[in-house]
């Protein structure tokens, strides 16, 4: 009973009495949370495009190698046929331009008999997907 | 040489019971920006219920340092303080809680009281904490005590200065301390007030002023100077 006298007469009294400085203590409290809150989430946003770019470019492979001028197709054929559990799979990376627009883009090749043996990455031409658009066209691409 | 600095009026040999409030050669230093400041110097002194002793001297001289020591509210470099028996240095937190809410006082120079409560709820307001559930009547018995029994219901900013200080000295009464540490109060009214209560209630009274025509109401005056007692 002691407590619940001193919790009204020091803290709810109070805030009722000054309502407009309570509001306005809230309301300065809640913006700096939220400010923070969406730095954090703006953050997050950033830092998941970026992995999300970095998949489409690199695949979400556990590991890549890469060598100047590029690996060795033999070696390629080597590495696979390990008796080890592994999914082995080429990529060619390099950048086009798409001669109607004049726009550089990335140029992504993909083993897709290796990739389709390793995981189920269904990629159909034509589906609607940007990434893809040009890929049949053998005019477009330099 | 035997530089312990004493309080001769209070000093007793041995007395067979314990004094109400001891404090035994007690040093305290406090640090600041790496050096070391003496702000007591083997201080001892004794006090018994019903004594009513001014502590005066300088600004800077120990004497609110002494008051803090002897509330429990800060301890001892060195030495020790026993406050009803109980060597202050022993307890934990809330033993130290318990003590000083039921046998110490306190009056601040700036009285300290909480500007969103009345006269009245600041009087009440070590009792609530205590856990009673009715403070009510004591507060204002203490208040008539006083002579503000017809402000308890004003606020602070209402009252004047002298009239703030007494709505502290009933609060820093209100739970019957044995002791009440003064620091620096002002006025003869006051220090008439502090008279009577230590010689009706027999409450210690220790308090630290500039003033020197606070002697003429208290039972011993201790001198200070640079943390030590001289006189």
């Amino acid at each position: 009973m002691a407590y619940l006298t001193l919790f009204f007469r020091l803290i709810l009294r109070p805030v009722l009495r000054e309502r407009a400085r309570s509001l306005l203590v809230t309301g300065a409290v809640a913006l700096g949370v939220a400010v923070v809150l969406a730095i954090d989430l703006a953050g997050n946003a950033a830092a998941g495009s970026f992995r999300s770019s970095m998949e489409t470019m690199a695949g979400d492979n556990d590991l890549e190698v890469t060598a100047a001028g590029g690996v060795p197709d033999a070696i390629v054929g080597q590495v696979a046929r390990l008796p080890y559990p592994l999914r082995i799979s080429a990529r060619i990376e390099d950048h086009a331009t798409i001669v109607s627009a004049g726009e550089a883009v990335p140029l992504i090749g993909i083993d897709f008999i290796a990739e389709a043996n390793g995981r189920r990455q269904n990629v159909e031409f034509g589906s609607g997907d940007e990434s893809f658009e040009h890929i049949n066209d053998t005019e477009m691409v330099l | 040489m035997d530089n312990t600095s004493t309080a001769p009026s209070l000093l007793s040999a041995a007395p067979p019971v314990s004094p109400l409030l001891s404090i035994e050669r007690v040093v305290k230093d406090y640090q600041t920006d790496g050096e070391s400041v003496r702000a007591l110097d083997e201080v001892t002194l004794q006090m018994e219920s019903g004594e009513f002793v001014a502590l005066v001297g300088r600004s800077g001289c120990g004497k609110s340092t002494l008051l803090h020591l002897a509330g429990a509210m800060d301890f001892p470099t060195s030495g020790h303080v026993r406050l009803n028996g109980v060597a202050t240095d022993h307890l934990d937190e809330a033993q130290l809680t318990t003590l000083r809410r039921e046998k110490v006082g306190f009056i601040f120079q700036s009285f300290q009281l909480l500007h969103t409560l009345s006269v009245v709820e600041n009087v009440e307001l070590p009792l609530l904490l205590a856990g009673h559930a009715h403070p009510r009547p004591r507060a204002l018995d203490r208040l008539a005590e006083v002579g503000l029994a017809e402000l308890a219901h004003r606020m602070p900013h209402q009252l004047s200065g002298g009239q703030m200080q007494r709505v502290a000295i009933a609060r820093a009464l209100v739970h019957s301390p044995r002791i009440l540490l003064a620091d620096e109060p002002t006025g003869t009214a006051i220090l008439e007030l502090l008279r009577e209560i230590s010689r009706d209630q027999k409450t210690a009274i220790l308090m630290a002023t500039h003033s020197t025509e606070a002697a003429a109401f208290v039972d011993t005056t201790i001198r200070m100077r640079d943390g030590r007692i001289v006189d």
